[in-house]
């Protein structure tokens, strides 16, 4: 037993068995495990159909990420570096939770960065740095039934499925269009996978939706209180549902980041004083710092600073 | 079902069963995800005769109480090996199972009498574990489908005549179907349902 590493926190554990020796490395019983990885083979074999799975209860509430952890916990092995995102950011709490629990669980290499990561966790966004062929990313999952709002009942939206009679998904994007003008969905905005399954990207941004198209890195997803999984292969067609006369469109912004100045990645509204005040941001923390690291700075940098809305002299080595 | 102990079983498990599952489990997964891909397993399991490291370390990854398993010969070596480690229940018909395994020199069912899984679920089907005498030496087949960038050629060794026509009937059936994980020695290749072969290197239909 390492004393040293031990010393590093409830991460630590010895060199043959890392992680909190109370529980099975990554919490969950091998059996489980089997179980999870067999519907995960399954799930990729027929990418975009939602596998039904034996969901287990974990130490965190249903609409936390539980699903999400279940498929993280089958494959993460003591070699993986693990990086959790909710909403794009790395320091929110449900990410920061998520985080540690691997840490106590699994012992394995955290980061933030998303280059090193070979398993991103995430909630509701994707990394604004493509992603590599080799990795990973598991999406945490509320509701993996895109039709659901449409057809409440389980054994009807399975029908639906199994004969691809997806109509009344088209339909509810003709009534925004008839109401708005536009497709006025904006996130989970419904993907056809592989030419067969309608498929519900996550409630990701839409602006996330073309980096899931032939992404070379492999997409797990897992909704836990629904207790499903579903897989996205590498390199496997994912296309956002559209109409020859209104094509699908991304959400663009008038302005860059207040704080690194991009003008290609996903922007969050932030409130900065009782006044009205307010600026644009990153939404994925990681790609703002590593910009401003490499010395681009946007218009609200400077007084952001000196609010203590950034702390990036700290933070250097990011 | 055959009863334990009695004879000797032949062969060992994983040395560790968490991580040498889970090293297995992300090679097998990459195999799938990633079809056409020779993907080499790290194992320390030993398997009996008439099975190679491969083709154990999958059924031992993947196989349990829950599993029904159908051995082209049940009363092997490698069936025993397989009941004592996993407690697998052993099928004798090829439509009960949901894990096949196919020795080169055993019977090959056509794939058909396998579960290919309904409509409404797909997932319910077998998966068969293949073991084929090479990777390479076979006649070229052009792989396209999700997990392949553009078309990957194949060319696996010792299959039957028929195999590929049944393949083409397989992945006609998309979403039904069955998936196949090919072993040799120490390496696996997946080739999942959703995936068209095509004859010849250069023809990608």
């Amino acid at each position: 037993m390492s004393l040293l590493k031990d010393a590093e926190g409830p991460g630590g554990g010895d060199a043959a068995r890392p992680g909190d020796p109370h529980y099975n490395f990554a919490y969950l019983d091998e059996q489980t495990k089997r179980m999870i990885r067999r519907c995960l083979l399954k799930a990729i074999a027929v990418p975009g159909y939602q596998v039904p799975f034996g969901g287990r209860e974990m130490p965190l509430a249903y609409g936390w990420g539980t699903g999400g952890m279940q498929v993280t916990a089958a494959v993460i092995g003591p070699e993986d570096v693990f990086k959790v995102i909710d909403q794009g950011a790395d320091d929110t709490t449900n990410a920061v939770s998520i985080r540690r629990f691997f840490q106590r669980v699994t012992g394995v290499e955290t980061t933030e960065k998303t280059g090193d990561a070979t398993i991103i966790q995430t909630r509701h966004r994707i990394p604004e740095t493509p992603l590599k062929a080799d990795q990973i990313i598991v999406y945490q999952v509320p509701q993996p039934e895109p039709l659901r709002k449409l057809e409440p009942r389980e054994g009807e939206t399975r029908k639906l499925h199994a004969y691809s009679e997806y109509g009344l998904m088209q339909v509810r994007l003709y009534e925004d269009i008839s109401q708005f003008g536009h497709i006025a969905t904006t996130y989970s905005y419904p993907v056809m996978v592989n030419g067969r399954y309608i498929t519900s990207p996550t409630p990701i941004p839409k602006f996330d939706n073309p980096k899931m198209d032939r992404m070379p890195a492999l997409q797990l997803f897992g909704a836990g209180r629904e207790r499903r999984i579903y897989a996205i292969p590498p390199y496997t067609s994912v296309k956002s549902l559209d109409f020859d006369d209104h094509p699908f469109e991304v959400q663009r912004w008038d302005k860059p980041c207040g704080l690194c100045g991009a003008t290609d990645s996903y922007l969050d509204e932030v409130i900065t004083d009782d006044k009205g005040g307010k600026m644009f941001v990153c939404s994925d923390t990681h790609y703002c710092e590593m910009r401003r690291a490499a010395g681009h700075a946007g218009p609200a940098y400077e007084t952001a600073k000196a609010i203590d809305l950034v702390h990036d002299d700290e933070g250097a080595d990011r | 079902m055959r009863p334990l102990g009695g004879d000797a079983v032949e062969g060992s498990s994983f040395g560790d069963p968490v991580f040498g599952a889970q090293t297995a489990f992300r090679a097998i997964m990459r195999a799938m995800a990633l079809p056409g891909r020779v993907e080499r397993l790290e194992t320390d399991v030993s398997p009996p005769k008439g099975m190679g490291p491969a083709s154990a370390a999958v059924l031992l990854t993947l196989c349990d109480l829950d599993t029904a398993v159908w051995f082209s010969d049940a009363d092997s070596d490698a069936a025993r090996f397989l009941r004592f480690f996993t407690d697998a229940p052993l099928v004798e018909a090829p439509g009960d199972a949901d894990f096949g395994f196919v020795h080169p020199r055993g019977i090959f069912p056509a794939l058909s009498r396998f579960k290919r899984g309904d409509d409404q679920y797909p997932d319910r089907s077998a998966t068969l574990i293949v073991e084929v005498a090479g990777f390479e030496g076979g006649s070229p087949l052009s792989l396209t489908g999700p997990g392949i960038e553009d078309a990957t050629v194949i060319s696996p060794l010792g299959l039957p005549e028929d195999f590929w026509g049944q393949w083409s009937e397989n992945h006609a059936l998309y979403p039904c179907g069955v998936d196949l994980l090919f072993t040799c020695d120490v390496s696996v290749m997946g080739l999942p349902r959703s995936v068209r072969a095509a004859l010849g290197e250069h023809e990608v239909a």
